[in-house]
């Protein structure tokens, strides 16, 4: 992952200015307050967002990004959210090595889960997805600590497919199995470069 | 502005209105030219020939038709243009200009291509409908939180591409308050049609009604349409919330 000089803005506010990132570690953690830049970093990163012109971003080829909020489509069932939108069939998305945790909630509507199940369905989707980069945005909110580890681990074998992972979160707790190296955000604004500690959990 | 439910002052609020009614009439004496009594308006549902409840059909009919043709059609091309760009970008000036013409304006255009007919009514109601619930689709579907972009981005698709599982589902979440406002244009409409181009109905009587200074048959009229429009609210209402199941 490499960013050279990025500058963006939400309208009047700097909030990247020459900004400067570049590692090469298949799995990284950004952390910082509430507020401080990760998520526009990610949107940016995944093309959701763009930067002024200057800017220099090292795409992906394919970038999967789960968000924080929930993105199931709550008309339809998590089978249903996921056959419809992926290349995927049936028998693949039983295949998966995660399906036996999902099955019992699987096929029913999202509308019907707990906010921890749709959270599984979305990492499960991304997990059928096999992108090229992965950005994960507290991934594990409302998750309970069977489930985190259960994906967490399925996660550390993604890495083993070359895929590479930048993930956000609050709670050392639910990262610190996947020993990513951390980048810091501080507070200030605009924000120029991520302090290291070379810092794996 | 919370709605409570207080049983107690729903039902004063029903009473009140003819409390007031009947002091206006009977305290102050209004003209029946003014404020016909209850009993005369009473004695309309016994005395038309043919009965007002056939004029009542016949508009409920026409409103049914044109109002559910109009929500359906107006749907379906508000999602079209929102699947094609190049289309949108063609029709949009026009639909917006047409939505802006009043409909009761277009009532002789009607009355000289169909004359008497049913269809001329319907394709008025309908018109009146279906533009401005396309220009409404079109505007939810602007309006897709990130959430959803953020997925589709994802997955290197478009969302246009997916107008069952994703656009239509979407719109209908959101359409409710813009349906129940149209349900009182498509009344509106109603009665305009029948005023100019009808044998019966209800905006034929009020028409008939006003020649002959029968206020007690207007307010029949006007009570009939009032029940009409809660009446297929409340219905509207009941079904749509089966439509949108998830939000339940």
């Amino acid at each position: 992952m490499q960013i050279t000089g990025l500058t963006f803005s939400y309208e009047k506010f700097l909030v990247f200015d020459d900004f400067n990132f570049e590692s090469s570690e298949p799995i990284i953690a950004f952390k910082g307050p509430s507020g401080c830049g990760k998520t526009t970093l990610l949107k940016i990163i995944s093309q959701n967002l763009t930067p002024e012109k200057k800017s220099v971003v090292q795409y992906s080829k394919s970038t999967y990004f789960v968000i924080q909020e929930d993105s199931l489509f709550p008309w339809l069932t998590g089978e249903e959210n996921i056959l419809k939108f992926l290349d995927t069939d049936k028998k693949k998305i039983q295949s998966q090595k995660l399906f036996p945790f999902v099955e019992s909630f699987l096929f029913k509507k999202a509308s019907e889960m707990s906010y921890g199940q749709r959270r599984m369905i979305e990492l499960f989707r991304a997990l059928i997805f096999k992108p090229d980069l992965l950005l994960l945005d507290e991934p594990f909110n409302f998750m309970d600590k069977k489930s985190r580890c259960v994906f967490t681990s399925e996660i550390i074998s993604l890495l083993e497919s070359r895929t590479k992972v930048i993930l956000t979160s609050h709670y050392n707790e639910d990262i610190s199995d996947l020993k990513p190296t951390v980048y810091y955000f501080n507070n200030s604004f605009p924000v120029r470069e991520l302090s290291t500690e070379d810092n794996k959990l | 502005m919370k709605i409570t439910n207080n049983s107690t002052l729903r039902i004063v609020g029903i009473i009140l209105i003819p409390a007031i009614w009947f002091v206006l009439k009977y305290l102050f004496n209004v003209s029946d030219r003014y404020l016909p009594s209850p009993v005369s308006i009473i004695d309309v549902f016994t005395s038309l020939e043919p009965n007002i409840l056939i004029h009542f059909i016949w508009s409920l009919g026409r409103l049914i038709f044109g109002y559910s043709g109009g929500v359906v059609i107006g749907i379906i091309l508000g999602l079209w243009l929102f699947k094609s760009k190049n289309l949108t970008d063609i029709l949009y000036p026009t639909i917006q200009s047409l939505r802006s013409v009043p409909a009761a304006a277009t009532v002789p255009f009607f009355l000289l291509w169909f004359g008497f007919e049913e269809t001329g009514k319907f394709l008025l109601i309908f018109t009146g409908i279906a533009f401005n619930l396309s220009i409404t689709t079109i505007e939810i579907l602007s309006k897709i939180p990130d959430k959803y972009l953020v997925f589709f981005r994802s997955i290197n698709r478009k969302a246009e591409n997916h107008l069952k599982d994703f656009a239509l589902p979407f719109v209908l979440e959101k359409l409710l308050p813009t349906l129940r406002f149209s349900l009182s244009t498509a009344i509106g409409l109603v009665v305009v049609s029948e005023f100019l181009g009808s044998q019966v109905g209800l905006g034929y009587l009020i028409q008939t009604a006003r020649s002959t200074f029968s206020m007690n048959v207007i307010f029949a009229c006007m009570l009939l349409f009032g029940i009409m429009n809660y009446g297929i609210d409340k219905i509207l209402v009941l079904i749509w919330k089966k439509i949108i199941y998830w939000k339940s």
